[in-house]
Protein backbone atom coordinates (compact mmCIF):
# COMPACT_ATOMS: atom_id res chain seq x y z
CA UNK A 1 0.00 0.00 0.00
CA UNK A 2 2.99 2.47 0.56
CA UNK A 3 4.71 1.39 -2.32
CA UNK A 4 1.55 2.10 -4.48
CA UNK A 5 0.59 5.43 -2.33
CA UNK A 6 4.32 6.15 -3.04
CA UNK A 7 4.20 5.48 -6.83
CA UNK A 8 1.01 8.02 -6.71
CA UNK A 9 2.77 10.66 -5.00
CA UNK A 10 6.03 10.18 -7.47
CA UNK A 11 3.42 10.40 -10.31
CA UNK A 12 1.42 13.35 -9.22
CA UNK A 13 4.85 15.20 -9.19
CA UNK A 14 6.91 14.37 -12.32
CA UNK A 15 3.88 13.93 -14.56
CA UNK A 16 2.81 17.49 -14.63
CA UNK A 17 6.72 18.54 -14.41
CA UNK A 18 7.16 16.33 -17.32
CA UNK A 19 4.56 18.04 -19.69
CA UNK A 20 5.54 21.23 -18.26
CA UNK A 21 9.07 20.67 -20.15
CA UNK A 22 7.50 18.97 -22.78
CA UNK A 23 5.87 21.72 -23.55
CA UNK A 24 8.27 23.98 -22.60
CA UNK A 25 10.39 22.83 -25.21
CA UNK A 26 8.13 22.44 -27.65
CA UNK A 27 7.13 26.37 -27.99
CA UNK A 28 10.25 27.89 -27.54
CA UNK A 29 12.16 27.36 -31.21
CA UNK A 30 15.47 25.51 -30.75
CA UNK A 31 18.72 27.32 -31.69
CA UNK A 32 18.97 25.09 -34.69
CA UNK A 33 15.13 27.02 -36.18
CA UNK A 34 16.78 30.05 -35.07
CA UNK A 35 20.16 29.72 -36.81
CA UNK A 36 18.31 29.55 -40.18
CA UNK A 37 15.60 31.71 -40.15
CA UNK A 38 17.86 34.46 -39.24
CA UNK A 39 19.76 33.36 -42.48
CA UNK A 40 16.65 33.19 -44.49
CA UNK A 41 15.81 36.53 -43.41
CA UNK A 42 19.51 37.93 -44.78
CA UNK A 43 19.24 36.11 -48.02
CA UNK A 44 15.42 37.70 -48.42
CA UNK A 45 16.97 40.76 -47.02
CA UNK A 46 19.73 40.70 -50.11
CA UNK A 47 17.37 39.62 -52.75
CA UNK A 48 15.28 42.75 -51.72
CA UNK A 49 18.06 44.51 -52.57
CA UNK A 50 19.23 42.97 -55.75
CA UNK A 51 15.74 44.04 -56.78
CA UNK A 52 15.62 47.42 -55.72
CA UNK A 53 18.87 47.99 -57.35
CA UNK A 54 17.80 46.12 -60.71
CA UNK A 55 14.25 48.46 -60.22
CA UNK A 56 16.22 51.72 -59.96
CA UNK A 57 19.16 50.52 -62.92
CA UNK A 58 15.86 50.03 -65.45
CA UNK A 59 14.18 52.70 -64.38
CA UNK A 60 17.07 54.78 -65.12
CA UNK A 61 17.60 53.41 -68.92
CA UNK A 62 16.83 55.20 -72.11
CA UNK A 63 14.54 53.81 -74.48
CA UNK A 64 12.48 55.54 -77.77
CA UNK A 65 9.34 56.26 -76.56
CA UNK A 66 6.71 53.29 -78.01
CA UNK A 67 9.90 51.37 -79.35
CA UNK A 68 10.10 47.30 -78.72
CA UNK A 69 12.71 48.15 -76.41
CA UNK A 70 10.58 50.67 -74.33
CA UNK A 71 7.88 48.46 -73.97
CA UNK A 72 10.29 45.38 -73.07
CA UNK A 73 11.19 47.72 -70.58
CA UNK A 74 7.85 48.65 -68.96
CA UNK A 75 7.05 44.70 -69.19
CA UNK A 76 10.09 44.19 -67.04
CA UNK A 77 9.23 46.57 -64.42
CA UNK A 78 6.26 45.09 -63.98
CA UNK A 79 7.99 41.32 -63.91
CA UNK A 80 9.88 43.06 -60.77
CA UNK A 81 6.94 44.05 -58.79
CA UNK A 82 5.77 40.88 -58.93
CA UNK A 83 8.87 39.34 -57.75
CA UNK A 84 8.75 41.97 -54.83
CA UNK A 85 5.39 40.89 -54.28
CA UNK A 86 6.69 37.40 -53.87
CA UNK A 87 9.65 38.16 -51.67
CA UNK A 88 7.65 39.64 -49.54
CA UNK A 89 4.77 36.64 -49.30
CA UNK A 90 8.23 34.63 -48.30
CA UNK A 91 9.13 36.38 -45.66
CA UNK A 92 5.79 36.63 -44.19
CA UNK A 93 5.76 32.68 -44.35
CA UNK A 94 9.17 32.78 -42.65
CA UNK A 95 8.11 34.68 -39.99
CA UNK A 96 4.74 32.11 -40.16
CA UNK A 97 7.13 29.12 -39.63
CA UNK A 98 7.00 26.94 -36.13
CA UNK A 99 9.69 24.06 -36.81
CA UNK A 100 12.42 23.69 -39.10
CA UNK A 101 10.98 21.43 -41.19
CA UNK A 102 8.70 24.29 -42.65
CA UNK A 103 11.70 26.49 -43.05
CA UNK A 104 13.70 23.65 -45.14
CA UNK A 105 10.57 23.23 -47.20
CA UNK A 106 10.04 27.09 -47.63
CA UNK A 107 13.53 27.48 -48.60
CA UNK A 108 13.41 24.63 -51.10
CA UNK A 109 10.81 26.12 -52.91
CA UNK A 110 12.46 29.76 -52.76
CA UNK A 111 15.38 28.00 -54.12
CA UNK A 112 13.50 26.25 -56.89
CA UNK A 113 11.55 29.39 -57.54
CA UNK A 114 14.98 31.40 -57.82
CA UNK A 115 16.39 28.66 -60.27
CA UNK A 116 13.48 28.48 -62.43
CA UNK A 117 11.65 31.70 -62.69
CA UNK A 118 14.02 34.61 -61.08
CA UNK A 119 17.39 33.84 -62.07
CA UNK A 120 17.25 33.58 -65.51
CA UNK A 121 14.45 36.87 -65.51
CA UNK A 122 16.93 39.04 -63.59
CA UNK A 123 19.84 38.01 -65.90
CA UNK A 124 18.21 38.97 -69.32
CA UNK A 125 16.98 42.15 -67.20
CA UNK A 126 20.80 42.83 -66.63
CA UNK A 127 21.70 41.87 -70.01
CA UNK A 128 19.12 44.49 -71.36
CA UNK A 129 20.41 47.01 -69.34
CA UNK A 130 23.54 46.88 -70.49
CA UNK A 131 22.57 46.49 -74.32
CA UNK A 132 21.04 50.13 -73.71
CA UNK A 133 24.06 51.55 -71.66
CA UNK A 134 26.41 50.16 -74.48
CA UNK A 135 24.40 52.30 -76.75
CA UNK A 136 24.97 55.24 -75.38
CA UNK A 137 28.56 54.90 -74.93
CA UNK A 138 29.19 53.84 -78.12
CA UNK A 139 26.81 57.08 -79.60
CA UNK A 140 28.68 59.14 -77.26
CA UNK A 141 32.13 58.31 -78.28
CA UNK A 142 31.35 58.30 -82.07
CA UNK A 143 30.14 61.66 -82.17
CA UNK A 144 33.55 62.64 -80.45
CA UNK A 145 35.48 60.69 -83.04
CA UNK A 146 33.51 62.51 -85.50
CA UNK A 147 34.59 65.84 -84.12
CA UNK A 148 38.23 64.91 -83.73
CA UNK A 149 37.87 63.88 -87.19
CA UNK A 150 36.92 67.40 -88.52
CA UNK A 151 39.66 68.84 -86.34
CA UNK A 152 42.22 66.22 -87.95
CA UNK A 153 41.14 67.34 -90.80
CA UNK A 154 41.93 70.99 -90.56
CA UNK A 155 45.12 70.35 -89.12
CA UNK A 156 46.18 68.10 -92.07
CA UNK A 157 44.83 71.29 -94.19
CA UNK A 158 47.73 73.69 -92.16
CA UNK A 159 50.13 71.02 -93.15
CA UNK A 160 51.37 70.48 -89.44
CA UNK A 161 54.45 68.80 -88.57
CA UNK A 162 52.15 66.32 -86.43
CA UNK A 163 49.61 65.46 -89.13
CA UNK A 164 51.00 61.99 -90.01
CA UNK A 165 50.84 61.14 -86.38
CA UNK A 166 47.71 62.45 -86.23
CA UNK A 167 45.90 60.18 -88.71
CA UNK A 168 47.48 57.34 -87.99
CA UNK A 169 46.14 57.28 -84.20
CA UNK A 170 42.42 58.18 -85.69
CA UNK A 171 42.55 55.26 -88.05
CA UNK A 172 43.49 53.43 -85.11
CA UNK A 173 40.60 54.98 -82.79
CA UNK A 174 38.02 54.27 -86.19
CA UNK A 175 39.55 50.23 -86.03
CA UNK A 176 38.66 50.29 -82.13
CA UNK A 177 35.59 51.84 -82.16
CA UNK A 178 35.09 49.44 -85.11
CA UNK A 179 35.60 46.62 -83.30
CA UNK A 180 33.29 47.44 -80.33
CA UNK A 181 30.67 48.38 -82.64
CA UNK A 182 30.39 44.91 -83.62
CA UNK A 183 30.50 43.25 -80.26
CA UNK A 184 27.59 45.16 -79.43
CA UNK A 185 26.23 44.24 -82.51
CA UNK A 186 26.98 40.70 -81.95
CA UNK A 187 25.86 40.98 -78.40
CA UNK A 188 22.78 43.01 -79.24
CA UNK A 189 21.95 40.23 -81.77
CA UNK A 190 22.22 37.38 -79.36
CA UNK A 191 19.78 39.16 -77.03
CA UNK A 192 17.13 40.09 -79.84
CA UNK A 193 16.99 36.62 -80.88
CA UNK A 194 15.97 35.51 -77.51
CA UNK A 195 13.90 38.21 -77.07
CA UNK A 196 11.39 37.80 -80.21
CA UNK A 197 11.58 33.90 -79.96
CA UNK A 198 10.23 33.98 -75.94
CA UNK A 199 8.16 36.69 -77.34
CA UNK A 200 6.95 34.69 -79.78
CA UNK A 201 6.48 31.68 -77.99
CA UNK A 202 4.75 33.83 -75.07
CA UNK A 203 2.19 34.99 -77.96
CA UNK A 204 2.00 31.48 -79.30
CA UNK A 205 1.52 29.85 -75.44
CA UNK A 206 -0.98 32.42 -74.79
CA UNK A 207 -3.55 32.02 -77.67
CA UNK A 208 -3.36 28.44 -76.82
CA UNK A 209 -3.80 29.14 -73.00
CA UNK A 210 -0.77 27.04 -71.51
CA UNK A 211 1.13 28.19 -68.59
CA UNK A 212 3.45 31.44 -69.77
CA UNK A 213 5.83 30.37 -67.40
CA UNK A 214 7.07 27.48 -69.69
CA UNK A 215 8.26 30.39 -72.09
CA UNK A 216 11.38 31.69 -70.00
CA UNK A 217 12.92 27.94 -70.13
CA UNK A 218 11.89 27.44 -73.84
CA UNK A 219 15.03 29.21 -75.34
CA UNK A 220 18.48 28.90 -73.72
CA UNK A 221 20.15 32.09 -73.68
CA UNK A 222 24.09 31.97 -74.23
CA UNK A 223 24.71 34.16 -71.01
CA UNK A 224 28.14 33.49 -71.40
CA UNK A 225 29.14 34.59 -74.79
CA UNK A 226 26.86 37.57 -74.23
CA UNK A 227 28.49 39.31 -71.28
CA UNK A 228 31.73 38.35 -72.95
CA UNK A 229 31.21 40.37 -76.10
CA UNK A 230 29.97 43.56 -74.43
CA UNK A 231 33.06 43.02 -72.04
CA UNK A 232 34.58 43.38 -75.13
CA UNK A 233 32.73 46.14 -76.41
CA UNK A 234 33.35 47.74 -73.10
CA UNK A 235 37.57 47.52 -73.41
CA UNK A 236 37.35 48.46 -77.00
CA UNK A 237 36.11 51.78 -75.91
CA UNK A 238 38.35 52.70 -73.23
CA UNK A 239 40.73 51.94 -75.94
CA UNK A 240 39.67 54.51 -77.85
CA UNK A 241 39.49 56.92 -75.73
CA UNK A 242 43.12 56.57 -74.79
CA UNK A 243 43.49 57.23 -78.20
CA UNK A 244 41.79 60.06 -78.44
CA UNK A 245 43.75 61.43 -75.30
CA UNK A 246 47.01 60.74 -76.89
CA UNK A 247 45.73 62.77 -80.11
CA UNK A 248 44.73 65.75 -77.75
CA UNK A 249 48.23 66.00 -76.20
CA UNK A 250 49.52 65.98 -79.70
CA UNK A 251 47.40 68.50 -80.89
CA UNK A 252 48.20 70.89 -77.98
CA UNK A 253 51.97 70.57 -79.20
CA UNK A 254 50.99 72.58 -82.33
CA UNK B 1 19.46 169.17 -76.48
CA UNK B 2 23.01 170.11 -77.26
CA UNK B 3 23.98 169.11 -73.71
CA UNK B 4 22.82 165.85 -73.99
CA UNK B 5 24.30 165.17 -77.29
CA UNK B 6 27.53 166.38 -75.91
CA UNK B 7 27.26 164.21 -72.81
CA UNK B 8 27.04 161.07 -75.36
CA UNK B 9 29.95 161.82 -78.09
CA UNK B 10 31.81 161.91 -74.11
CA UNK B 11 30.61 158.44 -73.64
CA UNK B 12 32.87 157.27 -76.18
CA UNK B 13 35.81 158.27 -74.48
CA UNK B 14 35.13 155.78 -71.48
CA UNK B 15 37.77 153.22 -71.04
CA UNK B 16 38.72 150.39 -68.54
CA UNK B 17 41.22 151.10 -65.79
CA UNK B 18 44.40 150.18 -67.06
CA UNK B 19 45.63 148.36 -64.42
CA UNK B 20 42.25 145.66 -64.77
CA UNK B 21 42.80 145.76 -68.22
CA UNK B 22 46.32 144.39 -67.83
CA UNK B 23 45.55 141.82 -65.41
CA UNK B 24 42.36 140.39 -67.26
CA UNK B 25 44.43 140.24 -70.55
CA UNK B 26 47.87 138.78 -68.52
CA UNK B 27 44.83 135.98 -66.96
CA UNK B 28 43.13 135.30 -70.34
CA UNK B 29 46.54 134.81 -72.27
CA UNK B 30 47.47 132.36 -69.16
CA UNK B 31 44.63 130.00 -68.97
CA UNK B 32 45.25 126.44 -70.46
CA UNK B 33 43.54 126.02 -73.70
CA UNK B 34 40.48 123.78 -73.73
CA UNK B 35 40.40 121.14 -76.27
CA UNK B 36 37.94 120.70 -78.70
CA UNK B 37 35.91 117.46 -78.74
CA UNK B 38 37.30 115.45 -81.25
CA UNK B 39 35.00 113.18 -81.42
CA UNK B 40 32.13 116.04 -81.78
CA UNK B 41 34.33 117.03 -84.55
CA UNK B 42 34.63 113.69 -86.38
CA UNK B 43 30.97 112.76 -85.76
CA UNK B 44 29.80 116.20 -87.07
CA UNK B 45 32.05 116.03 -90.18
CA UNK B 46 31.09 112.04 -90.80
CA UNK B 47 27.26 113.74 -90.72
CA UNK B 48 28.62 116.30 -93.29
CA UNK B 49 30.21 114.47 -95.64
CA UNK B 50 27.48 111.60 -95.80
CA UNK B 51 25.17 113.85 -96.36
CA UNK B 52 26.98 115.69 -98.94
CA UNK B 53 27.30 112.78 -100.54
CA UNK B 54 25.23 111.27 -103.09
CA UNK B 55 23.71 108.05 -103.00
CA UNK B 56 25.54 106.32 -105.60
CA UNK B 57 28.37 106.79 -102.98
CA UNK B 58 27.11 105.48 -100.42
CA UNK B 59 26.07 102.44 -101.70
CA UNK B 60 29.85 102.15 -102.77
CA UNK B 61 30.75 102.55 -99.42
CA UNK B 62 28.07 99.99 -97.98
CA UNK B 63 29.55 97.57 -100.67
CA UNK B 64 33.14 98.30 -99.39
CA UNK B 65 31.94 97.71 -95.91
CA UNK B 66 30.02 94.17 -97.17
CA UNK B 67 33.30 93.39 -98.37
CA UNK B 68 35.30 93.82 -96.20
CA UNK B 69 33.31 91.63 -93.00
CA UNK B 70 33.26 89.17 -96.28
CA UNK B 71 37.22 88.86 -96.57
CA UNK B 72 37.46 88.78 -92.69
CA UNK B 73 35.01 86.19 -92.33
CA UNK B 74 36.93 84.06 -94.60
CA UNK B 75 40.03 84.65 -93.03
CA UNK B 76 39.01 83.70 -89.91
CA UNK B 77 37.73 80.24 -91.08
CA UNK B 78 40.97 79.46 -92.98
CA UNK B 79 43.52 81.02 -90.74
CA UNK B 80 42.05 81.38 -87.27
CA UNK B 81 39.44 78.80 -87.24
CA UNK B 82 41.43 75.90 -87.93
CA UNK B 83 43.75 76.49 -84.46
CA UNK B 84 39.96 76.40 -82.92
CA UNK B 85 39.67 72.21 -81.95
CA UNK B 86 36.41 71.73 -80.51
CA UNK B 87 36.83 68.03 -80.78
CA UNK B 88 40.36 67.78 -79.72
CA UNK B 89 39.60 69.88 -76.61
CA UNK B 90 41.55 67.73 -73.70
CA UNK B 91 39.56 68.30 -70.45
CA UNK B 92 36.54 67.76 -72.65
CA UNK B 93 37.75 64.46 -73.93
CA UNK B 94 39.49 63.83 -70.26
CA UNK B 95 35.72 64.44 -68.72
CA UNK B 96 34.00 62.25 -71.04
CA UNK B 97 36.78 59.44 -71.14
CA UNK B 98 36.29 59.55 -67.19
CA UNK B 99 32.30 59.77 -67.22
CA UNK B 100 32.22 56.76 -69.45
CA UNK B 101 35.21 54.62 -67.84
CA UNK B 102 33.10 55.24 -64.48
CA UNK B 103 30.05 53.71 -66.06
CA UNK B 104 31.93 50.78 -67.82
CA UNK B 105 33.20 49.54 -64.39
CA UNK B 106 30.07 50.25 -62.77
CA UNK B 107 28.15 47.93 -65.58
CA UNK B 108 31.17 45.07 -64.92
CA UNK B 109 30.96 45.09 -61.17
CA UNK B 110 26.84 44.67 -61.15
CA UNK B 111 27.64 41.72 -63.95
CA UNK B 112 29.93 40.25 -60.67
CA UNK B 113 27.78 41.89 -58.24
CA UNK B 114 24.61 39.54 -59.20
CA UNK B 115 26.28 36.42 -60.43
CA UNK B 116 27.91 36.67 -56.79
CA UNK B 117 24.27 37.48 -55.54
CA UNK B 118 22.94 34.49 -57.14
CA UNK B 119 25.68 31.97 -56.23
CA UNK B 120 25.46 33.04 -52.42
CA UNK B 121 21.26 33.50 -52.11
CA UNK B 122 21.69 29.62 -54.06
CA UNK B 123 24.35 28.33 -51.73
CA UNK B 124 22.62 29.76 -48.35
CA UNK B 125 19.15 28.42 -49.30
CA UNK B 126 20.88 25.12 -49.90
CA UNK B 127 22.54 25.11 -46.67
CA UNK B 128 18.80 26.07 -44.89
CA UNK B 129 17.19 23.55 -46.31
CA UNK B 130 19.85 20.70 -45.29
CA UNK B 131 17.86 17.92 -43.59
CA UNK B 132 19.88 17.87 -40.18
CA UNK B 133 21.65 20.64 -38.59
CA UNK B 134 24.89 19.46 -38.34
CA UNK B 135 28.13 21.09 -37.27
CA UNK B 136 29.50 21.47 -40.92
CA UNK B 137 26.08 23.91 -41.80
CA UNK B 138 26.62 25.79 -38.32
CA UNK B 139 30.12 26.37 -39.76
CA UNK B 140 29.07 27.26 -42.80
CA UNK B 141 25.56 29.55 -42.35
CA UNK B 142 27.92 32.52 -40.47
CA UNK B 143 30.31 32.72 -43.49
CA UNK B 144 27.41 32.88 -45.90
CA UNK B 145 25.83 35.76 -43.44
CA UNK B 146 29.07 37.75 -43.72
CA UNK B 147 28.75 37.12 -47.77
CA UNK B 148 25.42 38.69 -47.70
CA UNK B 149 26.05 41.16 -45.48
CA UNK B 150 29.29 42.36 -47.90
CA UNK B 151 27.24 42.28 -50.91
CA UNK B 152 24.06 44.13 -49.20
CA UNK B 153 27.30 46.96 -48.05
CA UNK B 154 28.53 47.17 -51.76
CA UNK B 155 24.82 47.90 -53.23
CA UNK B 156 24.52 51.07 -50.81
CA UNK B 157 27.86 51.88 -51.66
Amino acid sequence: MDKKLKLQFTLAICLPLVLVFSFASASTPSADFLFRQKTFYKVMELSRAELKNLNENLDSLKTDKDSDYAKKKDEYLKKLSEFEIYDKEVEEEISKTKTVEDLKNLAVDFKNWREEAHNPQVQIMMNFSLILKQKEILATTTERFEKIEKDVKKLTDLGLEQKQQLNSLLDLAKNRLNLANDSFQKAKTILDDYLYATSTLSTSTTSTSTTSTSTTTEKQFNNFEFQELIKESFEKIKEVYEIFLKMSGLARKT
Amino acid sequence: MENIIEKLKNLKKIEPDKDYSQKSLAFILNSPKISPNKFFEISLLWQKTLTGLKLSTNVAIASILVLVIFISALYFNSVISPLILPGLDNSKISAEAQQINQSIDINLNEINYHKLSQEITQSTLEKISETAASSETIDILPSNEEQIDKLLEELVK
